[in-house]
């Protein structure tokens, strides 16, 4: 009797740490409702305006704001500067590689591909076979990683599952390479004409503003890819797809260029 | 003499004969074919040529293998596609041949899930070897590609 009344004191000293964490973690669905504390607000969100970097909100340890987008550069990189980058996408990336992407990076995309299909799916051609996205990374030297998720998740009942699974490619791609530049790429809209129920901007917005807390928390980089494709308001241009949401060349390349101009040394 | 000298005259005739029957050597500008059918035959999708390199990655081919290339691709919003090769010689068109029947194979698994309506053309896509040139064209028109490929050879 006396070993499982120590038995459950261990058990209370081992698990209350963790219960007073749920209680207080910021990323809880019913905090990301509205505006959250130490996120500007969307009219303040800093792609919509030049901020200089490391002024933008929260600075960190390092001083870099994680909570804001990477802001614009003095000059654009080349494409010698994405030859230790993996892009990691589904089929929009994957057109973005066709298209217009820097050749000397390495790309794991796939047609609807998401977050969870991410880490379980062998869809990656290797020597070995097909491999999941991960362990074709684990296969990897790599310094950058870029990640454009989201279109293929819109019509998930419950955004936060999207994010648990995001967080936990993040965790793994820290623990293949913890010196890796991590970007997260913000999902890119889609036409006015093409929105529905589930494909909708609204929707796309809900899921980048979670994506960009995402970053914060993890103290990973936030790319506004979105802006260089977007209307005045938030849409897809309507010429730049066939579909609504696969961009053309031309929009392919304002994508490239946007890369270009945004990193973080 | 006479009939030594008829003798030559027919063997003459029947050479000639034979001469005329040979295949005729098939002559194509790879980029010009690509070129035409991206312009004539009615995609759904826009299609966008790629840099040799690219083509090369797509349809994991052994540069050795060819001679010449020219690849279109879509946006992503369809499996729409326009391959044509030149290979060194016929050994290597048959080469070129699998690769590409792979590339669709591919397609067609990648698009199942994704967008089923596509998967037909990737089925049964135009795809056409004619001496060292392979023609591989995805779309809803094979009749199209076929007659404009036709006239394109015919011409040449």
């Amino acid at each position: 009797m006396s070993l499982f009344v120590v038995f459950l004191i261990l058990t209370g000293v081992v698990l209350a740490p963790g219960y007073t964490q749920m209680l207080t973690d910021k990323t809880l669905p019913e905090e990301v409702i509205g505006e959250r504390p130490g996120l500007p607000g969307e009219e303040g969100l800093p792609a919509e305006k030049e901020v200089p970097a490391g002024e933008t909100g929260e600075a960190t340890e390092s001083g870099y704001d994680y909570g804001s987008p990477v802001p614009p550069a003095a000059a654009a990189v080349n494409e010698d500067y994405f030859c230790d980058a993996v892009f990691i996408g589904d089929s929009r990336t994957r057109s973005f590689q066709t298209l217009s992407g820097p050749s000397t990076a390495t790309y794991f995309t796939a047609i609807g591909l998401t977050v969870d299909t991410v880490q379980t799916k062998p869809l990656i051609k290797t020597e070995k076979g097909l491999v999941p996205v991960l362990d074709a990374l684990r296969a990897t030297q790599f310094q950058k990683v870029y990640l454009m998720l989201g279109i293929n998740e819109l019509g998930w009942v419950y955004s936060e599952v999207f994010i648990e699974h995001y967080q936990k490619i993040i965790t793994e791609i820290k623990k293949i390479e913890p010196q890796a530049h991590i970007y997260i790429q913000s999902v890119l809209p889609v036409a006015a004409t093409r929105e529905d129920k589930i494909y909708n901007n609204e929707r796309i917005k809900e899921y980048n503003t979670l994506l960009q807390q995402l970053a914060r928390d993890n103290e990973v980089y936030y790319l506004n890819v979105a802006e260089c494709v977007s209307d005045a308001e938030g849409a897809l241009w309507e010429d730049a797809s066939t579909d609504g949401v696969h961009l053309k060349k031309e929009y392919c390349d304002l994508w490239y260029e946007y890369l270009r101009l945004h990193y973080v040394p | 003499m006479r009939r030594f000298s008829v003798i030559l005259v027919v063997l003459f005739l029947l050479l000639s004969v034979v001469g005329c029957r040979q295949e005729a050597e098939v002559k194509l500008e790879v980029a010009e074919c690509a070129h035409l059918l991206s312009e004539t035959i009615a995609f759904q999708d826009s299609l966008t040529a790629v840099s040799d390199e690219m083509a090369t990655v797509l349809y994991r081919l052994n540069e050795a293998d060819v001679a010449a290339k020219k690849v279109y691709v879509s946006t992503g919003a369809t499996a729409e596609e326009i391959a044509v090769f030149e290979a060194v010689d016929k050994e290597a068109a048959a080469r070129i041949k699998e690769a590409v029947l792979q590339r669709a194979a591919e397609q067609e698994a990648a698009f199942r899930d994704y967008l089923p309506a596509e998967v037909p053309k990737l089925q049964k896509p135009y795809l056409y070897v004619v001496d060292r040139y392979v023609i591989f064209c995805v779309s809803n028109h094979n009749e199209a590609v076929k007659t404009a490929v036709e006239e394109l050879l015919a011409s040449n």
